[in-house]
């Protein structure tokens, strides 16, 4: 590890970051990913198997089939399935990190492109979020393999920071994933037609809150709502980049992904990735430190009076 | 003199309050961490090109990686219609009903993420794909109803979307026959020669 007081480390974009910011991220963002895949995972032989309706082969890739994969055997599926879950869960626990989420990474990969009716926005970044917390020293800390290292060896104290790209990566991702969208959403018509929230609002996507919204919310509250949005997304940039104006990015992107997840059902678990991401990279850093290290606390106390009380008993 | 000798020191630097850091190692050499950073920029700028150009990439990036790239593109336009697909049967004699196909298709079966509608959405001009899914919902369908159909006809759903703050009912699914024909539109349909011959050769 390297180690030097703090005051050396300047808050330029290549200094070290605070670790919190991944670790967040490493307890998280599996969760919302599997949280997403839970509703397909449940029904896998009808997604990755000949029971379910597959697609064809098409004689040139594009946009629909970038990469054509038969269907595999119902048992194998099987295995895909649950050996998702456990490497997901064990990337959140931090459980061998690097060998769990290389695979959880790869099994994301694997599902995103076997079958395009599957594969949404949650199933492409979260293979993205995967391949990055793998290529990390994601687990370094709040970790089982922190804990298990910690108990090995009691003398050695848990690293505070990673090196600037484990976390300049999300950060500047989340910027300019808003930016083109918002450049999209320009182009689009968002600033000439004020009803484009509005025309959302009707689908099979549509929550009760959503109704709730619609029935009482005046139009021009929509209006707004898509004004503000488009200015978020376009300034996204601004909003992370400028250290006074972050805290009102990270306020108004937050409220926006949770009201998109209250108001367009399965859309929930790309909000909650995305809020995932945005906190972990963008809350202030007391915010993040608090809770994980009290959090981390308690797993260690708790953890050391269990094996206390089991050598105890153990020894009769 | 204790007193007088501790004046003559020199006074102490101040002491360093700042906390020390710990820099987690990031696994792999430096070349490889290079190589990752230099990956991570061009992912980040594939998307943001992706999201604000269009599919400009296409040419250049491979497609299994472009996929992975094209994730800043949400809702960009104003929905026209609310759409759905359905399906009918096409039996041996009589007219086409509808077939709720929803049990065939068990993943998010009652939204828009049902295999099904993503199938129509994005293969409704294709005839093969289209085919296969003829195929299957004709096999799922038939192995369980005794009323036996031997063809299918896949079509859209185009519901004009309610006035801005107007009041409209909550979204439910509605049968086909609540929708009038204007705003039907029929992607695929079996010919009836087709059905014909398989309902001539289809075991009694």
């Amino acid at each position: 590890m390297i180690r030097g007081p703090a005051a050396r480390a300047p808050s330029v974009f290549n200094a070290p970051q605070p670790i919190e910011r991944l670790e967040f991220v490493r307890l998280l963002a599996p969760l919302a990913i599997l949280g997403f895949l839970s509703s397909r995972l449940v029904h896998v032989e009808h997604w990755l198997t000949s029971v379910g309706f597959v697609v064809p082969p098409r004689p040139f890739a594009d946009y629909r089939q970038p990469l054509y994969i038969p269907p595999i055997p119902v048992w194998l599926a099987f295995v895909v399935a649950v050996a998702t879950v456990l490497s997901g869960l064990a990337t959140s626990l931090g459980y061998r990190t690097r060998w769990t989420s290389g695979m959880f990474a790869t099994l994301l990969a694997y599902l995103a492109l076997a079958d395009r009716l599957e594969a949404f926005t949650v199933s492409k970044l979260g293979t993205v979020v995967a391949i990055a917390l793998f290529a990390s020293p994601a687990g370094a800390r709040f970790s089982v393999d922190a804990w298990l290292r910690c108990r090995q060896k009691p003398e050695t104290s848990p690293p505070t920071h990673v090196h600037w790209g484990n976390v300049r990566f999300f950060q500047a991702l989340l910027a300019f994933m808003y930016l083109g969208s918002g450049i999209a959403k320009w182009k689009g018509g968002w600033p000439s037609d004020p009803n484009v929230i509005w025309s959302h609002l009707h689908s099979s996507y549509q929550t009760a809150f959503t109704y709730f919204l619609a029935s009482t919310v005046p139009a021009a509250g929509f209006t707004l709502f898509q004004h503000l949005t488009l200015a978020f997304e376009i300034g996204a940039p601004i909003w992370f980049g400028v250290r006074r104006l972050r805290p009102v990015g990270l306020a108004f992107g937050l409220a926006m992904h949770a009201a998109i997840g209250l108001m367009f059902g399965p859309v929930v678990w790309f909000s909650l990735l995305m809020m995932v991401l945005l906190f972990g990279s963008f809350a202030p850093l007391p915010w993040l430190t608090r809770p994980l290290r009290a959090a981390w606390t308690k797993v260690t106390e708790s953890g050391a009076a269990n094996s206390a009380s089991l050598s105890k008993a153990a020894r009769g | 003199m204790a007193r007088k000798s501790r004046r003559s020191e020199p006074p102490k630097k101040k002491k360093e309050t700042a906390p020390e850091i710990e820099v987690a190692p990031s696994p792999g050499s430096p070349l490889l961490r290079l190589a990752l950073a230099i990956a991570g920029a061009l992912y980040i700028a594939a998307v943001f090109t992706e999201g604000a150009g269009g599919s400009r990439l296409a040419r250049v990036v491979p497609r299994p990686l472009l996929f992975f790239c094209q994730i800043a593109s949400l809702f960009p336009r104003a929905a026209t219609h609310r759409i759905e697909y359905r399906a009918q049967g096409l039996p041996c004699a009589g007219p086409a009903f509808e077939i709720d196909v929803r049990p065939f298709f068990p993943i998010h079966a009652d939204d828009k993420e049902s295999r099904f509608d993503r199938a129509l959405h994005f293969y409704r001009k294709d005839r093969a794909t289209l085919e296969a899914l003829e195929a299957y919902v004709m096999d799922a369908y038939n192995r369980r109803e005794p009323d036996k159909v031997g063809g299918m006809v896949f079509l859209s759903l185009r519901a004009p979307i309610p006035d801005s703050g107007s009041t409209f009912p909550r979204y439910g699914r509605a049968p086909l026959s609540g929708f009038p024909t204007e705003q039907r539109h029929v992607w695929y349909a079996t010919s009836r020669d087709d059905v014909n011959r398989r309902c001539g050769t289809r075991d009694p």
